[in-house]
């Protein structure tokens, strides 16, 4: 379980207070409109960025609570993040990346992630010579090969074309519900949320809402009218 | 050719090279620490390392004549370790790094920028330590940028005059570097030596330049197959 209940620094002097509770085997998207806070928000998590105040406890072990001024750092909390722009190291292949990711990763298991995500025969090529959904595929395979038990991502599928999406889906879900991570995913995209949501953290009102009740949660923050429209448009299809 | 004084050339080179290492181990620490910086002090900073390319290298000359003059400060400090660095091949190699600073900062900035500061904090994440993400992430990231500072910076230095000329002061075998050999023999109507001075820089110019493009073409290929 990921406890979280602190205030999160933004710009130009404004706070974004969370408070939330994080099971793992699931998927807890992070949803609100751009510029909401949603990314500082997983950057506190990631120890990126520190809170202003609160604490952040990860399976029984705090990372954060400013009350007694304990800190833990990026490299400390070993939290998977995929970033926007995926962040693949360029000079590394393909196995070079899932390794740099954890050296002490043993072969079977490093063979296993490379089959898991689709990307045998490829363990040779860089970074720049992959496909799009091969680049996406890597960087989801990375966030596993680092066995933290926290995956977080931003919004790393808003650039893909909507089959690759569903692609992805598959792997995320992958990562929540078999190898039964806390994965917390950030996303601006209604039809993402449908898709993909086991538990929902919404922007209203100037304020973050947490539920595991994401269609209701959703009509709530879009309105009723707006939320006949894109649900209708978006049937949950099975991945 | 049998009379020609091959030391000038031998100088030039040996110019360049020492200049462009010290350069590249004093830069990327430099270029680092500005390139974390934002806002005024980061313009401060990178006008400051840029000021070589636009000033005339008389106008830097003159003013390391007056630090490195004996009654000067920093010149009475040098002496008392025994270190003369006023008409002297040290003190050449200290101008030529002052001068050719941008030609190794400017690349290797634009080669930091060019990289996301993601690649870093996912390093972090990993738990490398910053000198650790530094070695394995950022530096071999960024090769491409350290063969330009070095090219540039080495092309540059063996073109030098002026400042060599205010600082070095011309004096044969020690500071008499192909550039200011060229000046004599033209002064004195020889003008086959200093094609052959000429003909030999250009050469060596062209040489670095076409066989670093060709190192950095090999890499963008490798980078794809």
């Amino acid at each position: 379980m990921l406890k979280i209940d602190f205030i999160a620094p933004y710009p130009e002097n404004n706070s974004i207070p969370i408070k939330a509770e994080i099971s793992s085997g699931k998927i807890t998207v992070l949803y609100g409109p751009s510029g909401c806070g949603k990314t500082s928000i997983l950057r506190c998590l990631a120890a990126l960025i520190n809170p202003l105040s609160g604490s952040i406890e990860m399976e029984s072990k705090v990372w954060f609570n400013s009350a007694n001024n304990k800190k833990t750092t990026a490299q400390m909390r070993k939290t998977a993040f995929v970033f926007q722009d995926l962040a693949l190291f360029p000079n590394l292949t393909v196995e070079g990346n899932l390794k740099a990711a954890n050296p002490a990763i043993s072969n079977e298991e490093l063979q296993q992630i490379i089959l898991d995500f689709s990307l045998a025969g490829l363990n040779h090529r860089k970074p720049a010579t992959l496909s799009g959904g091969e680049k996406q595929r890597l960087a989801l395979a990375r966030s596993l090969a680092m066995n933290s038990s926290l995956i977080l991502l931003d919004e790393p599928f808003a650039s893909l074309d909507i089959g690759l999406k569903y692609q992805m889906y598959h792997y995320v879900k992958q990562l929540a519900e078999v190898h039964r991570k806390h994965v917390i995913l950030v996303s601006h995209d209604v039809h993402e949320v449908i898709q993909i949501a086991d538990a929902i953290i919404a922007w209203t009102e100037n304020e973050f809402i947490v539920s595991d009740e994401v269609s209701s949660t959703l009509q709530r923050v879009l309105g009723n009218e707006l939320w006949k429209k894109l649900s209708g448009q978006s049937a949950k299809i099975k991945l | 050719m049998e009379n020609i004084d091959w030391r000038p050339l031998q100088l030039s080179l040996e110019l360049a090279l020492s200049s462009s290492i010290i350069l590249l181990l004093l830069c990327v620490p430099i270029v680092f620490f500005i390139h974390k910086q934002r806002g005024f002090f980061r313009t401060l900073s990178e006008s400051l390392i840029m000021i070589p390319l636009v000033l005339p290298p008389t106008v830097i000359g003159f003013y390391l004549l007056l630090f490195f003059a004996p009654d000067s400060s920093i010149g009475h400090f040098l002496s008392l370790l025994n270190i003369q660095l006023l008409f002297s091949f040290e003190g050449l190699i200290v101008a030529s790094v002052i001068y050719s600073l941008p030609f190794m900062t400017q690349p290797l900035l634009s080669g930091l920028d060019s990289l996301s500061p993601s690649i870093s904090e996912a390093a972090y994440t990993m738990g490398y330590s910053k000198w650790g993400t530094f070695v394995k992430f950022i530096l071999p990231n960024i090769k491409p940028a350290l063969l330009s500072g070095m090219v540039l910076s080495f092309a540059h230095t063996m073109g030098e005059f002026g400042v060599v000329l205010m600082i070095g002061g011309n004096i044969p075998g020690e500071t008499r570097v192909a550039s200011l050999a060229i000046w004599d023999e033209v002064e004195q109507l020889q003008y086959g030596t200093a094609h052959v001075y000429s003909a030999l820089l250009f050469g060596i110019s062209f040489g670095i330049i076409f066989l670093s493009l060709l190192l950095n073409r090999s890499r963008i290929k490798s980078k794809v197959l």
